[in-house]
């Protein structure tokens, strides 16, 4: 499977792993787009832990933030396909304990988590068939499509 | 091992995935590719048509095209190694923007009169008749033809490339009754060993077209045959050249380099293969074949959609069309060769 991560707004070298059904893929700065070609079959559970932030690192001025070590996901594409708005579907769980639904900033230490599967697109067509009830026939086109890339294949 | 219908859908995956592996940009493709009436998009006839095209500026001013085209369209026609015209020298031929121009001047002829058609029949009439708010019914058993009906029906029919099953009987059904006939021969240059009698006196108009046998479906390249004592707006527009004389011009190149035949006699065995390949009937129109219940998911419902029309696509045929089969053939001979092992 390949894995496609996008980051945006990237502040003051903020550290990060990133983990993938429990094997470390990447340690350091997040790039502002991070692929890897991982050898996963099934659920697997994607985190992104953000870690070694220092109270220093966050400046206030007057009760406002004005500068803070942090980074956001942008985007997650998987197979080459961006999985949109499945990414949504996650939860960013801080250190001290506190967990955020839906969140892609981050900026307290701590771990984003997100539980996919490998094919991408098949978890893609299958989620978004049981979140909506709007697509009874992606098993039947998966399976062809899969079938026809074989067939090209050859 | 995947059923027929299964088999077709691997297939048309793989055609359209040919282009894009993408998964969503092949799926409404993949739906669609054995379904409509495109031409198939021959090589040889592609090459003849830029080679026409080349002179496109002298093709455009160059009026005498329209007269040169529909003056030899008429031996073109007849000139078919398995399929017989009887009777379309009583008729007066003028230009066509495809077939469609010859529809909408046969509603226009008829204003007053019911428009009938048989369930399967092309949408366009059915979508024309309700936007004018015209009086319009399928023809039925309980709901026959009637005295001031005006009748359209495709030559071959629409729903299958197959002749209706009792056109002469409807014919003179026509003549008892007075009723004005459209007889609609688009489908005529792609179909083999079919027998056309135009005797009958019901008959007003035949319109005939290259778009199903050509890929040039957008230059609207079609002849229109009228009894001699018509003149309507289309005629006058012929009769001082105010046509499209580009699109005459292709279509004279075009009627010059390939005999009418050469659709049907060149893809006829390949037709053959794919029916046999996925158990479906050959249509006497090459580009297509007939599926049982089995192959519903060919069946026009999509093609009502995009006509927004509230019609029952189960009273229709499964007409599966195979111009993409015959343009992808490379894949179709990969699928052949490998489909035991699916």
């Amino acid at each position: 499977m390949i894995l496609e991560l996008h980051f945006k707004n990237i502040i003051d070298d903020p550290l990060c792993k990133i983990i993938i059904a429990n094997k470390e893929l990447y340690n350091g700065v997040p790039p502002s787009v991070f692929i890897c070609d991982i050898n996963v079959d099934g659920p697997f559970l994607l985190e992104i832990c953000h870690y070694g932030k220092q109270p220093t690192d966050t400046v206030v001025e007057n009760n406002v933030i004005i500068r803070d070590r942090s980074f956001e996901l942008d985007k997650l594409i998987l197979d080459s396909y961006n999985i949109e708005e499945l990414i949504w579907d996650s939860c960013f769980k801080a250190d001290d304990g506190q967990v955020f639904n839906s969140c892609l900033f981050f900026g307290p230490n701590g771990k984003f988590m997100l539980n996919a599967e490998s094919p991408g697109l098949k978890w893609i067509l299958q989620t978004r068939h049981i979140k909506n009830n709007n697509d009874p026939n992606w098993e039947e086109d998966y399976t062809h499509y899969v079938e026809a890339c074989k067939l090209l294949q050859k | 091992m995947p059923n027929s219908v299964q088999q077709a859908k691997i297939l048309s995956w793989a055609i359209a995935t040919k282009k894009n592996r993408n998964f969503f940009n092949s799926r409404n493709n993949a739906l669609l590719l054995l379904q409509g009436s495109k031409a198939i998009n021959d090589p040889t006839v592609a090459h003849e048509i830029i080679s026409a095209l080349h002179n496109s500026y002298d093709l455009l001013n160059n009026y005498h095209n329209l007269e040169n085209f529909v003056h030899s369209f008429s031996g073109w026609i007849l000139d078919h190694s398995t399929n017989v015209i009887i009777g379309l020298d009583q008729f007066e031929a003028d230009f066509s923007a495809g077939t469609t121009q010859s529809f909408d001047s046969f509603y226009l002829r008829y204003p007053s009169r019911r428009m009938r058609c048989f369930s399967g029949e092309y949408f366009y009439h059915i979508k024309s008749w309700l936007s004018l708010k015209r009086d319009w019914s399928f023809v039925s058993s309980l709901n026959p033809l009637k005295e001031n009906d005006a009748l359209v029906i495709s030559v071959p029919f629409c729903d299958t490339g197959n002749i209706y099953s009792n056109l002469s009987e409807i014919l003179q059904e026509c003549c008892k009754l007075n009723i004005p006939v459209l007889l609609d021969c688009c489908y005529y240059t792609i179909s083999s060993n079919i027998h056309v009698d135009l005797q009958s006196p019901c008959i007003d108009t035949v319109a005939f077209s290259l778009s199903k046998a050509f890929p040039i479906a957008n230059l609207r390249i079609g002849v229109r045959y009228t009894r001699k004592d018509t003149f309507d707006g289309q005629k006058l527009h012929h009769s001082i050249n105010y046509n499209n004389s580009l699109s005459a011009g292709v279509g004279l190149h075009l009627i010059q380099k390939f005999k009418s035949d050469y659709i049907s006699n060149k893809y006829k065995d390949k037709q053959k293969l794919v029916c046999n390949t996925f158990n479906i009937a050959p249509s006497n129109s090459v580009i297509f074949a007939v599926g049982n219940n089995a192959w519903s998911c060919y069946n026009r419902s999509n093609l009502l959609k995009c006509y927004q029309l509230d019609l029952d696509p189960n009273q229709f045929k499964n007409r599966i069309s195979l111009s993409s089969i015959f343009d992808n053939w490379d894949i179709f001979e990969k699928f052949n060769d490998t489909r035991t092992t699916l």
